[in-house]
């Protein structure tokens, strides 16, 4: 517990954490009743922010409707406060509402094919319903004329009120949430969602858990906004406010506590100076400052302040997550079938539209079998490996995995197995350092990994993101993190593109000896014949959709019919 | 006519193409043979500006094309059928060849003779032909836009036997109206037999760059770059 | 039958809204690869160009609005969109949405947050089968009709269209036959501009005028390009068929807001159930796998 607690808050948090309680319980001895009142606006507002922020800059979960759950939580306490019931309860049940609603628009618009646009369009029309309906359910609402809330705690005491729930808030979300698994998960599905699901992580539940997150502190910060503004009406939930909270996070800088409350402080403080004066203009000014900012800027002040003060890459790259796990695997595999082959494929067929790709393959690959699949291009090899992985659904045939059927099975689903995936193109999480990367692989993993010389170079690699390495490393350090998250069964495609000959023949000595070490069974699309030759217990040579033999290589390449596929001699 | 210039091409931040340089004649027939995963297609794109280009130049005439225009070498009479094909799917087979017809060039072969396909089904979407249909609306649109040069990846994929032959044929007599061709292929058969010359590419280089004659009289020399094992 | 007339008629004006709404949507999707979520907010414009020139004479106000729209489209694609295509549809969307905002605000500064209204051109009903209707949404039905039909013409049957659809289907290859990419896809910009513009230049005198009125029209728009398969151009318009029935079915029977409601859930359903687009053409292989080869 202790121990936990350490890898989540360092020295430098606690500090942070004291001097903003110390400023925070200061201001009002400072401060004259109106800037106090502003300040407390802005806090309120600043919530607003980070809890849009938890889903757009922590998971990569886009809203431009976050007011729907502002709004729900300030009708929560509104409604509570004209009916004579406690507020706590009032916004405890718009809290309750606002994650309802998180979680089905989340289900609805964060499958796995959904585009981005979905949900922009998805949570627009949910700001709209809800402003729409604040101002037609007059019975409740009031209507457009809204529902005042008075406490007469004062500007003092609803300060305090405010700034402790804020302020707790924001400890409990980022202890609780962003500096535990899920924040590593958020991360880990923002830097490269391919990557994170072969490494058995549910994109789309970790996405509505976060929209989910964000949706109930956004509503805290409308339940406790209604005593401040003292007036509830429609357009706490519209699309105005929606807009603004977006300007206010881009402006700030994504990902960062303090530049979401940076970002929503400057801008309601000089909406409260400036918007007198250059009214409507100032609003203007706002959305040319957002376009320029998304353009330009991408990272907003945050991210300038952190060029600026040369922060080290691992820290941006990190953006507050806890890369690191507990010790010993994140997940058990399930049992295995002893005597089931590890890899089987029966009578799999694919199409791509409407041409045929895959015609037919039946395949079973023994436990700790190493085997190869060579053929001429267009011979289904890599859309083969792709329907073992999850990626392609067969039209027809049945794919199981170490005796589970898996033929409907999502890739994380797969990869909980223990099926570790190789790419053509390899996928790290090219922002993050390596060390991060083997870090993400490690928490993740489902044995506990083989000590390998490979990965020791990359684990002190720790100054410059994998962006930065040549394709060799990069394949590297897929392989290393693909290890070292302990897989069962290994899918490999091409693993030697690109590399040099010596580069080529010690990997695939490297992947021999990882299977004779650690009886994973490994499936590899490869080219290179003189790799195929080192690594292969069995090679499967496929062509236009079909196993054409099977064999040792030599039985294999003595074989007329492969000769012919491959020089297309008639 | 055409000139490559040390060009250095790939996708992303990985180069696949690597500083190659070669010089294609008007009329000549050039086969490029390579195993798979050598960068012959990356060249085609690189030619055509149609992935990153690092470095190095594509010249026309002996005038340099700015990268990443592939529009200008159109209009100079360059075109390429890409390895899918390339075929507008939800256009008929009429359209496409439309797109490719330039005004004021009539290629020496009536693609229609060659391919009896395009009349028979002109109206009838691309996207719902065959493999090897497809290749045939492709390779009529090559000989329709090419006036000066035509590069065709996989240039046998899908094709049975006699149309292949009518292929080269059609691209034989291009080819003697002035015309350079430049074929992908997989296997050496097709281009040793109607190439005047053969270039040869391991890892993104060119390691074999001789006239198809010589190889034909010797074909080890080209089989051992290219067999299995 | 009175009221079957007039709900037919509605729908056909909605329907008329909708389909150069959604074909704008549609293009600039398919060329693009752009969610232009500022496409509500080009409603706006055209219909704030229509209050703001009221002195002009009504058809010349329609065609300046329509030269405000060209000049505005190149400006945002050059200005905006031509450095983001490569950061992801989420750089552009985000992009577009402060189009939006600024769009918004603009007219918010210049011409307040009061509603305005602009006056119909031609006034008076007429009797159709014995039901009187607006003649101006007569009108304007027809014209919006005519416009799509035109600008479906202009795609399907000129040279232009072709290249147009070339582009679309693969620009890579489009460009290799001669189609310059960047003029093809700066057009496509303007155009799905212009449509919006268009319709809300058209639909001014029906509509109440206040700064934040387009952001509505963008859920049935996009809802109404999901309806078809995503990148098609008829798709769109058959999708607005179905959004103007159902919102005019769900209005005749329902309050507003349960009508926003209901609507907004089937768009969930939808979303939910084909999050890539509704499709019952035969389904082509579209996306070029790229092969490092």
């Amino acid at each position: 517990m202790i121990s936990a607690l350490r890898q989540r808050v360092g020295a430098g948090h606690a500090a942070a954490l004291a001097a903003a309680v110390l400023a925070l319980a200061a201001a009002p001895f400072v401060l004259l009743p109106y800037p106090l009142a502003l300040l407390t606006l802005a806090l309120v507002y600043g919530l607003f922010a980070f809890g849009l922020d938890v889903a757009w800059g922590r998971a990569g979960v886009v809203s431009i409707g976050h007011a729907a759950f502002f709004g729900l939580g300030a009708y929560g306490s509104a409604i509570a406060a004209a009916h004579d019931v406690p507020m706590v309860l009032g916004g405890t049940a718009g809290v309750a509402a606002a994650v309802v609603v998180a979680v089905l628009v989340g289900l609805a618009g964060l499958g796995r094919r959904a585009m981005p646009a979905t949900m922009a369009v998805l949570t627009l029309a949910m700001t709209l319903v809800m402003s729409q309906g604040a101002r037609s359910w007059t019975s409740l609402t009031n209507g457009t004329n809204g529902l005042v809330v008075f406490t007469g705690d004062g500007v003092v005491g609803t300060y305090y009120r405010t700034a402790a729930i804020v302020l707790g808030t924001v400890v409990l979300v980022w202890l609780v949430v962003l500096r535990g698994r899920l924040g590593r998960r958020f991360l880990a599905i923002r830097a490269d969602q391919q990557r994170a699901e072969h490494l058995g992580i549910d994109p789309r539940r970790v996405k509505t858990t976060a929209l989910a997150v964000s949706g109930a502190v956004s509503a805290v910060a409308g339940a406790i906004a209604a005593p401040v503004m003292g007036l509830v009406s429609p357009s706490a939930a519209g699309i105005v406010l929606s807009t603004e909270v977006l300007v206010w996070l881009a402006v700030g800088g994504l990902g960062t506590i303090s530049g979401a409350f940076l970002g929503a402080g400057l801008v309601t403080l000089g909406e409260q100076t400036l918007g007198d004066v250059l009214g409507s203009w100032y609003l203007l000014l706002m959305g040319v400052l957002f376009l320029v900012v998304v353009r330009f800027a991408p990272e907003g002040l945050a991210g300038l302040a952190r060029t600026l003060l040369r922060r080290p890459v691992r820290e941006k790259a990190a953006g507050g997550a806890v890369l690191a796990g507990p010790a010993g695997p994140a997940r058990a595999l399930p049992p295995v079938d002893g005597a089931a082959p590890a890899v089987s494929a029966q009578d799999v067929e694919k199409d791509f539209g409407p041409v045929p790709v895959i015609k037919g393959i039946d395949l079973r690959v023994g436990s700790g079998e190493v085997i190869c699949l060579i053929g001429p291009n267009g011979a289904g090899k890599s859309t083969f490996l792709g329907v073992l992985a999850g990626e392609h659904l067969p039209e027809r045939g049945r794919v199981q995995l170490a005796g589970h059927d898996v033929t409907g099975w999502a890739p994380h689903e797969r990869a909980r197995l223990g099926l570790g995936r190789l790419f053509q193109v390899p996928s790290v999480f090219l922002d993050l350092t390596p060390a991060q990367n083997l870090a993400i692989a490690r928490a993740e993993a489902v044995q506990p990994p083989v000590a390998l010389p490979l990965y020791d170079r990359f684990l002190e690699a720790d100054a410059a993101p994998a962006r930065e390495l040549s394709l060799a490393d990069r394949r590297a350090l897929e392989l290393a993190m693909v290890l070292s998250w302990g897989p069962r069964i290994l899918l490999l495609d091409e693993p030697a593109a690109g590399l040099s000959h010596e580069d080529s023949i010690a990997l695939a000595r490297t992947l021999r000896d990882v299977a004779e070490r650690t009886g994973c069974t490994l499936v590899a699309v490869e080219h290179d014949m003189e790799i195929v030759r080192e690594l292969a217990d069995r090679v499967v040579v496929l062509a236009d959709g079909r196993i054409l033999v099977e064999g040792s290589m030599e039985e294999v390449s003595a074989h007329d019919e492969v000769r012919r596929a491959y020089l297309g001699v008639a | 006519m055409l000139e490559l210039h040390a060009l250095t091409g790939g996708y992303k931040d990985t180069r696949i193409v690597n500083d190659l340089s070669l010089r294609v004649e008007p009329g000549e027939i050039v086969g490029v043979l390579g195993r798979n995963g050598v960068g012959k297609t990356t060249l085609l794109k690189s030619l055509f500006g149609l992935c990153r280009v690092f470095s190095g130049e594509v010249r026309i005439d002996g005038v340099a094309v700015p990268s990443g225009r592939p529009e200008l070498l159109a209009r100079a009479g360059c075109t390429l059928m890409p390895d899918d094909r390339g075929v507008f799917a939800d256009l008929t087979v009429a359209e496409n060849l439309r797109l490719a017809a330039r005004r004021g060039y009539r290629p020496p072969v009536d693609v229609r003779a060659v391919y009896p396909l395009l009349d028979e089904r002109a109206d009838q979407a691309a996207g719902t032909l065959s493999g090897g249909q497809k290749q045939q609306v492709g390779l009529a649109r090559a000989v329709l836009a090419g006036s000066r040069l035509i590069a065709v990846d996989e240039f046998s994929q899908g094709l049975q036997p006699s149309v292949v032959d009518d292929s080269i044929a059609a691209l034989r007599t291009v080819a003697a109206s002035g015309v350079a061709v430049v074929l992908v292929e997989q296997g050496p058969e097709i281009p040793l037999r109607f190439c005047d010359r053969i270039v040869v590419m391991v890892k993104g280089g060119i390691v074999l760059d001789a006239p198809a004659a010589e190889l034909r009289a010797d074909p080890s020399r080209l089989t051992d770059l290219l067999v299995v094992g | 039958m009175d009221s079957l007339v007039s709900f037919v008629l509605s729908t056909a004006n909605l329907f008329g809204f909708y389909a150069l709404l959604a074909l704008g949507l549609g293009l600039v999707f398919g060329q693009l690869g752009v969610v232009n979520v500022a496409h509500g907010d080009l409603v706006m414009v055209g219909a704030y160009v229509m209050y703001a020139l009221t002195p002009v004479p009504f058809p010349l106000r329609v065609l300046l609005a329509v030269l405000l729209a060209v000049v505005l489209g190149l400006a945002a694609e050059w200005a905006i969109l031509r450095r983001l295509y490569s950061r992801g549809m989420l750089a552009t969307l985000l992009a577009m949405w402060g189009l939006g905002i600024v769009l918004r605000q603009l007219a918010e500064a210049i011409f307040g947050a009061t509603p305005r209204s602009v006056e119909a051109p031609i006034e008076g009903s007429t009797v159709v089968l014995g039901t009187p209707f607006p003649t101006y949404r007569l009108v304007v039905t027809g014209v919006s009709l005519a416009v799509v039909v035109l600008a479906l013409l202009v795609v399907y049957r000129t040279s232009l269209g072709l290249k147009l659809r070339a582009s679309i289907a693969n620009r890579d290859m489009a460009a290799v036959l001669g189609i310059p990419p960047r003029l093809m896809i700066a057009g496509t910009f303007a155009v799905g501009t212009l449509l919006a513009v268009l319709a809300g230049a058209l639909q001014s005198p029906t509509l109440g005028l206040t700064p934040g009125m387009g952001v509505a029209f963008l859920a049935p728009a996009f809802f109404a390009v999901l309806v078809g398969r995503l990148g098609s151009l008829t798709g769109p318009i058959v999708g607005a068929f179905v959004v103007a029935l159902l919102s005019s079915l769900l209005r005749r029977y329902l309050t507003e807001t349960v009508a926003e409601l209901l609507f907004f859930a089937a768009l969930v359903v939808l979303i939910a159930a084909r999050p890539a687009g509704l499709s019952w053409r035969l389904p082509s292989w579209s996306t070029r796998t790229r092969n490092v080869a």
